[in-house]
């Protein structure tokens, strides 16, 4: 809860600074959007721990290939919605597509295991 | 009033010659019905070793002590195995066998479930989350395939068991007809048999297997809903349907021409019994008689060999359809598990899941049902 609050009160200062310095200096605002990006990320990493902890046990109970995979996948997923997020807040909305497509390739390449598994268990091994 | 002039005395001379005669050739004849009876009798009996030594050791215990060589004894050996309290804790025992192989396998689905509901909440929202689902639904598949696959071997191995099983019994069946003079009905039961051996061996390699294979490559495409679900939903009903149809349809003809063959053979066997006690003179009524108690011990006999056939096969059988139908009601409270963690995606790829193991554990239930059918009949069971 009370990291929660604390979280919530960086972000409402950091709106509050943005807003402030876009009418003044507005070539600071992505600097401030990425410091205030990074701050709260880093807030997250305690949590990572103990998910990680979680992990292993699934990892004993469904197998290693897929809680790895479902887990790498997710980190994908997070660090390209945060680094598309960012450059769209930052007005490059070109560059943000590109990052959100690398991510869906990475993901794609993330799967082939998982189809060759599938086709190999209905018979069609190479 | 015996005429004494020459015609008289010729006709009295006569049947006496016939007399000694038949009394002579119906004993000799006697004697070789009884030698041959033996020969049939002594391969039976072999076909019935035959039979209990391919048995796997859980169903050889079924049918301990079961000898066709004497039927009065065995009946009462097969009387206390049918006793109902005995099977049921048979069949308890069967489960809770099951059971145990069957939680520890299934705890990779608990953890996937775990894993994407855990997964769910923490997904970003964007156009990598769409990516993101697909990799989650390929990896549920990939497991839950791999434990369905389990499932498809199990129910392969059944029906192989219970194919080999039933082949073996159908030398004994025919032996034990041939004994009590079923000429028709020994043929009938062979055919009626390798037919239903056909049917199982052909549906179990040709069909159930490359469709379960395809239903489950359907569900885990068509997951999130669409043609390919509806498609595999539908084509697994028509499986079973058609299955439930052709089983009953096979059951019927078995019991119509087993019926039918065992009347014929009945008549020929009254219209014998009166032949032996009407133109055998002096010996005919004994051998009318010895007949009909030798048709009593054939009764006998196929009571022994049809109810130990019964109770072999589905002590063989039942213990492979058990995790079968475990498997399915396991697959059930995934679906319904999934359901309520609101992972509709594998909600959906279960309810295929369950769907298949539902057909296998069918496939396997209705084929132990069409030999029992067949084997009941045999035996003379509710006549």
């Amino acid at each position: 809860m009370r990291d929660a609050v604390s979280l919530a009160g960086i972000a409402l200062c950091a709106l509050t600074a943005v807003l402030t310095v876009r009418e003044t200096r507005r070539e600071f605002v992505p600097y401030l959007l990425l410091g205030t990006s990074a701050l709260l990320l880093g807030a997250c990493l305690p949590g990572v721990g103990e998910a990680v902890t979680f992990a292993k046990t699934l990892a004993d109970l469904v197998g290693e290939a897929p809680v790895t995979a479902v887990l790498r996948a997710l980190g994908i997923a997070w660090m390209t919605s945060a680094a598309a997020e960012m450059c769209r807040g930052a007005g490059e909305a070109q560059i943000a597509g590109w990052v959100e497509t690398a991510g869906k390739v990475e993901l794609a390449v993330l799967s082939l295991p998982f189809l060759r598994d599938l086709l190999a268990a209905a018979g069609f091994s190479a | 009033m015996i005429r004494k002039d020459g015609a008289g005395k010729r006709i009295f001379t006569l049947f006496c010659a016939c007399l000694c005669f038949f009394a002579l050739g119906a004993e000799i004849r006697a004697e070789t019905y009884v030698f041959r009876a033996e020969d049939c009798s002594a391969g039976t009996e072999r076909a019935w070793d035959r039979f209990r030594e391919a048995l796997p050791p859980s169903a050889a215990e079924a049918v301990d002590g079961v000898d066709l060589a004497d039927p009065a004894g065995t009946i009462a050996i097969l009387r206390d195995r049918t006793d109902p309290g005995r099977l049921f804790s048979r069949l308890r025992e069967t489960f809770g066998n099951a059971l145990r192989t069957v939680i520890p396998a299934a705890a990779p689905l608990a953890g996937l479930l775990l894993l994407a509901a855990a997964v769910k909440t923490a997904v970003p929202s964007g156009p990598t989350a769409d990516a993101f689902g697909r990799v989650v639904r390929l990896a549920a598949a990939a497991s839950v395939w791999g434990l369905a696959a389990d499932a498809l071997r199990l129910a392969r191995d059944a029906a192989g068991t219970l194919c080999s099983l039933a082949e073996l019994l159908v030398p004994v069946a025919e032996g034990i007809c041939l004994l009590g003079g079923g000429v028709t009905e020994s043929r009938v039961a062979r055919v009626g048999m390798m037919l239903a051996l056909t049917v199982v061996e052909e549906i179990a390699g040709r069909i159930l297997v490359p469709a379960s294979s395809a239903l489950l490559g359907l569900t885990a495409v068509g997951s999130s809903g669409g043609f390919a679900a509806s498609f595999a939903a539908g084509l697994r009903k028509m499986i079973l349907r058609a299955w439930q149809i052709l089983t009953l349809s096979a059951a019927f003809l078995l019991g119509t021409q087993s019926s039918l063959a065992r009347s014929a053979d009945s008549l020929g066997m009254r219209w014998t019994k009166f032949a032996l006690s009407s133109f055998v003179p002096v010996a005919g009524g004994a051998l009318s008689e010895a007949w009909g108690a030798m048709s009593a011990g054939v009764r006998f006999l196929r009571g022994a060999g049809g109810i130990g056939g019964i109770l072999a096969l589905t002590a063989a059988a039942v213990p492979a359809a058990a995790p079968l139908l475990l498997w399915q009601w396991t697959f059930g409270l995934g679906r319904f598990a999934a359901g309520a963690l609101g992972l509709t995606d594998l909600e959906k790829l279960l309810d295929g899941a369950r769907g298949v193991t539902e057909l296998l554990s069918a496939f396997v239930l209705y084929g132990i049902g069409i030999f029992v059918v067949a084997l009941a009949l045999f035996a003379g069971i509710g006549r």
